[in-house]
């Protein structure tokens, strides 16, 4: 499909105005919710006058930028253990607007809670992005998410005149997504998962029925959860099925890519992005890898204010080839997740193709074992399906820790585990990529 | 004419363990939430009470319309998995959150529960609990938490109100009878998907109209 089909959004003077227009209304927003917040998070107001910095200060997002504080996931766990809050100081409890709680994964350590007024940002920011990806009034779409942090609202689709197909997010779902997708032609399946596709994979492979004919009527796929990898998409493309990549916009909102995929695009008139060193605070060149900083510009009751997100990325602010002048950015890792061999970095994303080219590991499960941020040699656990091994396991351990050492220049030693083993660490779209042993 | 436009979800229903999928129009999700809404005020949770909810995707056609009478009632809401993966995220919130009510309570979460060594009891103290019927068995011995039964009954769902003694099902919805012991239910209303004297293959043990709570709805005691 083409972008030309594509080419009509859901706010087009939003994804498309002049970037000196889009920092103006920023700017606006940022001001307005400054004020918001100060008054009504106790964490902000802590975490301003600590710093020495009064609202009133700020005028301009300059301002903003060089005054104001930073946050991160360990400023919310302080405040909330010094203070008995489990709110972390981000709302307070009796604050009328406050209508929902959700929370972070936990992936990196203990679930952040994430309050909300009556709807999250991200319910919104789907339609906007099924929208631009051409779902239109009437289209169902196959909702398989796998976890629904904001319950069944389904209030996103509702507005843009879409009807959700709800399913669980499980390999045992598929023959009943299967039938869902011949019987009411969904145009949007959301969302494919690592372990899902490749649970289609074989399901495919032992059933006499053609994966092309199952999606055909499908326009967009979200895939999420982690990244996707080469051989994912390609394997995708061969049934029919364009996946594009959501990603977390700091836990402010999300992020999905649009027919370029050249990077996603996040909603910047909800959000200020700000990419900058990961252990200073000086901005990185647009090209350049960065920590990716958040601040909300929408929803006072989750005021993440220069948020450190933890998330390395690469942003782009050209305009896009898709027709928005709204940046796109590359998701590259997370900073916590770096492990330094005999320095040379090393992140998942670049291990992720080594080992999910393997027949043996197709699955593409593995963990970095990382009991501290250097190490001498790149201790791996991996998954592999026992009935694909060409030879002995033994052999493939041996193969596999060849092939990487090759591709990293490290020292590699590798732990061969069954997949079944590795996604029980679940959740179940997931397995955490980095484990202290 | 039905006064029905399209879907605005597709769920599902269990019809003797088999999966159907089951398109409802927003008037159907209303006069459910309307339903689920008269079973939950007789608890007399203050407004802002805190609630979570656990629950699986695939349950909307009946969790949708709880959680809009969630909402309706001016509840703040946390949602979990009902598995045995999201089980974390039930403790998290239970311990960290002043939560009132606990709604949904499943199998597995019981089985997540004890696989990580939490003692149900202790941690729903206090609390609303609303638990499928099998969970409900388990959970019986426990003591200190106000435990009731919620269960999808085939298309219908059902929940008992503060007083006990069967599930409420919505008789502006449903015209339910028993045959054989087994719970036979008709759609009162129009639906997009209808339903005549549909056999749920639930064993019921008795019917009730009156109920101490004040409301009419049929109360259905499962066997």
């Amino acid at each position: 499909m083409t972008v030309g089909d594509r080419s009509q959004f859901w706010h087009d003077y939003l994804e498309m105005m002049p970037r000196e227009e889009l920092e103006s209304l920023q700017e606006t927003r940022l001001l307005r919710i400054l004020h918001d917040c100060h008054a009504s998070s106790p964490l902000i107001r802590e975490l301003w006058d600590k710093a020495g910095v009064a609202v009133s200060d700020i005028r301009t997002i300059a301002d903003f930028k060089a005054r104001a504080p930073f946050m991160d996931k360990d400023t919310l766990r302080d405040f909330r253990d010094r203070h008995d809050d489990p709110f972390a100081g981000l709302v307070r409890r009796d604050d009328p607007r406050l209508r929902m709680v959700s929370s972070t994964s936990g992936t990196t350590g203990d679930s952040t809670p994430l309050p909300h007024s009556l709807r999250a940002l991200s319910e919104s920011a789907y339609q906007r992005y099924y929208f631009s990806l051409g779902a239109r009034s009437g289209d169902y779409i196959l909702h398989t998410t796998f976890t629904f942090r904001v319950g069944h609202r389904h209030t996103g689709p509702a507005e843009g005149g879409l009807i959700p197909i709800v399913l669980d997010h499980s390999p045992a779902e598929i023959p009943r997504i299967v039938e869902a997708s011949l019987r009411f032609r969904p145009t949007v399946f959301t969302t494919m998962s690592s372990p899902l596709l490749s649970a289609f994979e074989d399901y495919f492979e032992t059933v006499a029925i053609d994966p092309r004919d199952v999606f055909k009527s499908y326009k967009v796929t979200i895939f999420g959860g982690e990244a996707l990898s080469v051989r994912q998409r390609a394997i995708a493309q061969g049934w029919g099925l364009e996946l594009f990549e959501v990603m977390n916009l700091g836990d402010v909102s999300i992020a999905v890519e649009c027919p370029m995929h050249d990077g996603a695009h996040p909603h910047e008139d909800l959000a200020l992005i700000e990419c900058l060193q990961p252990e200073g605070s000086d901005p990185m060149p647009d090209g350049a890898v960065g920590e990716m900083v958040v601040t909300m510009l929408a929803d006072p009751m989750l005021p993440l204010i220069r948020f450190r997100t933890d998330d390395l990325v690469v942003i782009d602010r050209t305009r896009c080839g898709c027709g928005r002048t709204q940046m796109r950015y590359k998701m590259m890792g997370r900073k916590s997740d770096q492990l330094f061999v005999k320095g040379v970095q090393i992140l998942p994303a670049a291990l992720r193709p080594l080992i999910d080219s393997e027949i043996e590991s197709r699955a593409g499960l593995f963990q970095i074992i990382k009991p501290s941020a250097t190490a001498e040699v790149l201790r791996l656990r991996v998954g592999h399906n026992p009935a694909n091994l060409q030879t002995s396991a033994v052999d493939y351990q041996a193969r596999l820790e060849r092939k990487i050492s090759g591709a990293l220049s490290v020292d590699v030693s590798v732990e061969l585990v069954s997949d079944a083993e590795l996604l029980k660490l679940g959740p179940p779209h997931k397995i955490p990529r980095v484990a202290k042993q | 004419m039905t006064g029905l436009t399209g879907p605005v979800i597709v769920g599902r229903y269990l019809d003797h363990g088999r999966a159907e999928f089951y398109p409802l129009a927003e008037p159907e999700v209303q006069r459910v939430s309307r339903g689920l809404e008269r079973v939950l005020r007789t608890y007399d949770l203050p407004a802002r009470s805190h609630v979570l909810v656990t629950s699986l995707a695939s349950q909307v056609a009946a969790f949708m319309p709880l959680e809009r009478a969630l909402a309706d009632m001016h509840m703040i809401v946390s949602n979990a998995d009902a598995s045995l993966f999201d089980v974390p995220r039930v403790v998290m919130y239970v311990r960290r959150f002043d939560v009132r009510a606990v709604l949904g309570i499943a199998p597995a979460v019981l089985d997540g529960l004890a696989a990580q060594g939490h003692d149900p009891a202790a941690l729903f103290a206090g609390r609303v609990v609303w638990a499928t019927p099998e969970a409900c068995a388990r959970l019986a011995p426990a003591e200190g938490m106000t435990l009731r039964m919620w269960s999808e009954l085939g298309p219908a769902v059902g929940a008992e109100c503060v007083h006990g003694g069967g599930l409420h099902v919505s008789s502006e919805e449903w015209s339910c009878t028993v045959s054989d012991q087994e719970l036979v239910l008709s759609s009162r209303l129009p639906k997009l998907v209808g339903f005549k004297a549909h056999r749920t293959g639930i064993r019921v043990a008795s019917m009730e109209r009156v109920c101490p709570c004040g409301n009419t709805d049929i109360r259905v005691r499962i066997a």
